[in-house]
């Protein structure tokens, strides 16, 4: 037998053992709302401030499955990590039918991103980091854009001075551990350094949560169930 | 020189001391007097409402509220509470805060100026007029 065979058969040995994981983990995790679940209406538009968008729609500041799954919810990894560590794709904030696309988008912080619109009407694109207002401007039907950049982490809200019910969020990152939840509620994250972390867990309406990660399984699951305290949508 | 010519002279100058007097005197009268407020401008009354709505603070309703010739929107409501300018919309100088309620973009709730039931006007530089109705309101935009 080679010395090489003889490596491979002790570490497989170790790692049938169980030793740690040395590796780049993955948490994978679902984020519910805790029953009963609210029932969401639709809501009519102000005639005034119609346009052309539709005359009724969902709300958006909460979104649910038909299990309780939460979307939109914003996962990250508590944590200075080395930025080098990974990026995002290119990020778009379209604006569709009256509302913002997607309604939580990442970026990362200091990284250009656009602002652009889809709909055949004007739009005023505000954003507000607190109460305070960071810019605005005015977008002209269909097509154009406007590039911005979020130099400081953090999440900012963004609104149409035209439309009073057209919000979003950008969630500026400050490193690749970031996800925001689909429609089930669930969401990865991937490449994460092994060892303990905390997973922090904003969304909107339904406030914030931290959870305490060992960090020892190369794929680690979590599940997390916001209490049912707040639940009207925005 | 003549007598006459002397005295002709010394009535000249002295009428020329005299205007030079009262001109810089005058001006000079009027102009504090325009500082101390002899003058005073006009005042009359306006019907100022302030609505604090879902800030759940109680509502200021004075129809009577007496202002100067010359305030704006802005300046009536600052006469009876503080009031913090930044910018909400268009310019540093937009409201942001009155009596301690601030906007709150999050919840969709800001502070609307309405004039006569007109919103088309600024409420940083319209000037008042006498028995205009001026609202301020705290509003929350539910859509």
């Amino acid at each position: 037998m080679g010395l090489y065979s003889k490596h491979a058969i002790i570490l497989f040995l170790f790692l049938a053992a169980g030793i740690p994981w040395a590796g780049a983990n993955e948490i994978r995790g679902q984020i519910f709302l805790e029953p009963p679940l609210p029932v969401i209406e639709k809501i009519k538009m102000d005639q005034k401030r119609q346009d052309k968008c539709d005359p009724e729609r969902y709300p958006v500041g909460l979104v649910l499955s038909a299990a309780g799954g939460v979307r939109n919810a914003v996962v990250s990894l508590e944590g200075d990590w080395p930025a080098s560590q990974g990026d995002f794709a290119p990020a778009v904030l379209d604006q569709k039918n009256c509302t913002f696309e997607p309604h939580v988008l990442l970026v990362k912080a200091g990284a250009p991103f656009k602002i652009t619109t889809s709909d055949p009407m004007d739009h005023e694109v505000r954003s507000f980091e607190n109460t305070t207002m960071l810019f605005n401007f005015g977008m002209g039907p269909h097509g154009d854009f406007v590039e911005k950049t979020f130099e400081k982490p953090g999440t900012y809200l963004m609104r149409c001075g035209l439309h009073p019910w057209m919000h979003a969020f950008v969630v500026a990152a400050k490193n690749p551990f970031y996800a925001v939840s689909d429609p089930d509620g669930k969401f990865v994250l991937r490449n994460v350094p092994p060892g303990k972390h905390v997973l922090k867990i904003w969304h909107e309406t339904l406030g914030e949560a931290g959870i305490k990660l060992e960090g020892d399984k190369p794929v680690e699951e979590v599940r997390y169930v916001f209490p049912n305290g707040k639940s009207a949508g925005a | 020189m003549s007598k006459k010519k002397i005295c002709f002279l010394k009535k000249t100058a002295a009428l020329f001391l005299v205007s030079v007097l009262v001109g810089t005197f005058g001006g000079l009268y009027e102009k504090h007097s325009h500082a101390m407020g002899r003058r005073p401008k006009e005042i009359f009354p306006i019907h100022l409402t302030v609505d604090f709505g879902p800030a759940g603070k109680p509502r200021f309703d004075d129809p009577n509220f007496l202002v100067e010739k010359g305030t704006t929107p802005k300046e009536a409501v600052s006469q009876v509470f503080p009031v913090l300018s930044g910018k909400s919309c268009c310019s540093l100088r937009d409201l942001l805060e009155i009596g301690g309620v601030r906007i709150d973009p999050l919840k969709n709730r800001w502070w609307t100026c309405t004039l006569n039931g007109s919103r088309k006007f600024s409420p940083k530089t319209k000037k008042l007029k006498r028995g205009d109705r001026l609202e301020w309101a705290y509003i929350q935009n539910t859509q």
